[in-house]
């Protein structure tokens, strides 16, 4: 039967570790940008050196488990001297991990940029390291602002892993509780609830986003 | 302007440039000079090199063999104790940002408006503070007649005001010479005639201009002197009246017999 008294129990603790989600997302998405960003900068201009790093990068990310990933960041970080540092680890292994997805992403999205926007920027006497920062990557971002809000929404339904390293987000909190009370099905109803209500507002905002880009494409 | 010997130098010397892409010579030994304030036009038919040999001048493709001075300095290459040594790109950027270049495709930057377009080149390159690069562009902008749409993005405008933005884009920059490589070709023909005008406006001011173009009324009209290339080479240099009445070349004159053949003109 299901109880709806321990439905209504569980929202509160979960709503509040729905915070938690919130951030670690934030923190993983902001890592993986900026990991997707570099790699796919290697791989298109970063010579034989930088594109090997990169595309090893990508396959080592793609080809292990998100789970085992974390693991080996949270027991490097404490061999490193930061033991304890779940929600670091979390953050630096979901978004290295997503990362390799964004880099695939930018990376298509920096090829289909004309080159003669490049030749422009050269022609005035821009460095080719303002060409990327001024003309390359907006625009890359730009364009590929739906696939990356794809990655991002698989970001947030990764977070539950950090529940490994004893994160308490949202689904960790859900197991807290329904050791405590037996109430399997209410409490995963409102953390499903919890995550549909996230994934929501994930693509609300990059829909207004794209909206408000959707004349600075070319 | 080291070795610049006064208003005699040519400001831009073009010795024997070359240049080779897979094994062919798109740009074979062309040699000329323009002087300062001096309206250039190179016709020829489409793959005679124009573009390419355009591009050379301002080491965007560059030549393979040959040299290039502009008011009396070397492009691209430094003398390192007696032997001949590719300029540190920093450099080379230098003397490219001497030159404005206005592409066929306009090359404007979608993400950014057109005011910021013109603003981009000040700022970066130029390193002047935000406003004051604002201000140079607004007042560039307006010489091109686009005031009232600064704030527009590429996309919003029309062909042929997106390179009237570019050619302010380059004008904002000061350069001592403008490059076009076909600044019309691109556009609807009703459109032509508004860019054009921006074009004869600046040559009326004595801004020095090479123009790789197939609009020959222009060329008739506005340029001091007719580059006619053809198969990478410079084959006829000469006055338009004199070009277009009386070229010495049979090639030139086959070229022009099938423009007339074409649209009457």
């Amino acid at each position: 039967m299901f109880k709806g008294d321990l439905f209504l129990e569980a929202i509160g603790p979960v709503a509040s570790a729905a915070l938690v989600t919130v951030q670690l997302t934030l923190a993983a998405g902001a890592i993986s940008l900026l990991a997707g960003a570099l790699a796919a900068s290697a791989q298109v201009g970063g010579g034989f050196f930088g594109a090997f790093v990169s595309r090893a990068y990508v396959s080592l990310m793609r080809g292990t488990p998100l789970y085992v990933q974390l693991l080996v960041v949270y027991f490097g970080l404490a061999f490193a001297g930061l033991s304890g540092q779940a929600f670091l680890a979390a953050a630096l292994a979901i978004g290295i991990n997503s990362g390799a997805y964004s880099a695939e992403i930018l990376r298509g999205a920096i090829a289909a940029i004309p080159p003669g926007q490049i030749e422009a920027a050269q022609a005035i006497g821009m460095s080719r390291w303002r060409i990327w920062q001024r003309v390359v990557l907006p625009q890359a971002f730009i364009s590929s602002l739906p696939p990356l809000t794809a990655e991002l929404t698989i970001v947030l339904k990764s977070t539950p892993l950090a529940s490994v390293v004893a994160v308490t987000e949202m689904t960790y909190t859900g197991v807290l509780i329904q050791a405590r009370n037996f109430s399997a099905i209410e409490v995963f109803a409102v953390v499903a609830v919890g995550y549909i209500a996230l994934a929501q507002v994930l693509l609300r905002g990059s829909r207004s986003l794209e909206r408000r880009f959707r004349l600075l494409r070319g | 302007m080291i070795g610049d010997a006064g208003a005699a130098t040519p400001l831009i010397r073009a010795d024997a440039i070359s240049k080779m892409f897979a094994d062919r010579w798109v740009v074979d030994r062309v040699s000329f000079e323009v002087a300062r304030g001096e309206v250039v036009c190179v016709l020829g038919p489409s793959g005679s090199g124009k573009s390419t040999m355009l591009r050379c001048l301002n080491w965007l493709a560059p030549p393979t063999a040959g040299a290039i001075y502009l008011a009396g300095e070397r492009l691209g290459v430094h003398d390192v104790a007696g032997v001949e040594k590719p300029l540190p790109t920093r450099l080379v950027r230098a003397q490219r940002a001497r030159f404005g270049m206005v592409f066929q495709q306009f090359n404007l930057w979608p993400h950014r408006t057109a005011l910021q377009n013109v603003m981009e080149g000040l700022i970066i390159v130029r390193g002047l503070a935000r406003g004051e690069a604002e201000a140079r562009a607004e007042a560039v902008l307006s010489r091109v007649g686009l005031a009232a749409r600064q704030d527009a993005y590429p996309a919003q405008l029309s062909g042929g005001q997106q390179q009237r933005v570019a050619i302010a884009r380059a004008l904002a920059m000061e350069p001592e010479i403008l490059l076009f490589d076909e600044p019309t070709s691109a556009l609807d023909p009703e459109l032509v005639g508004e860019v054009l005008a921006v074009m004869r406006d600046l040559a009326a001011r004595d801004v020095t201009m090479i123009v790789v173009t197939h609009e020959m009324g222009f060329a008739r009209e506005v340029a001091d002197r007719v580059l006619f290339m053809d198969e990478g080479r410079l084959v006829e240099e000469a006055p338009p009246g004199q070009f277009f009445s009386a070229p010495s070349s049979a090639r030139a004159q086959r070229f022009l017999d099938r423009l007339l053949a074409q649209n009457g003109r």
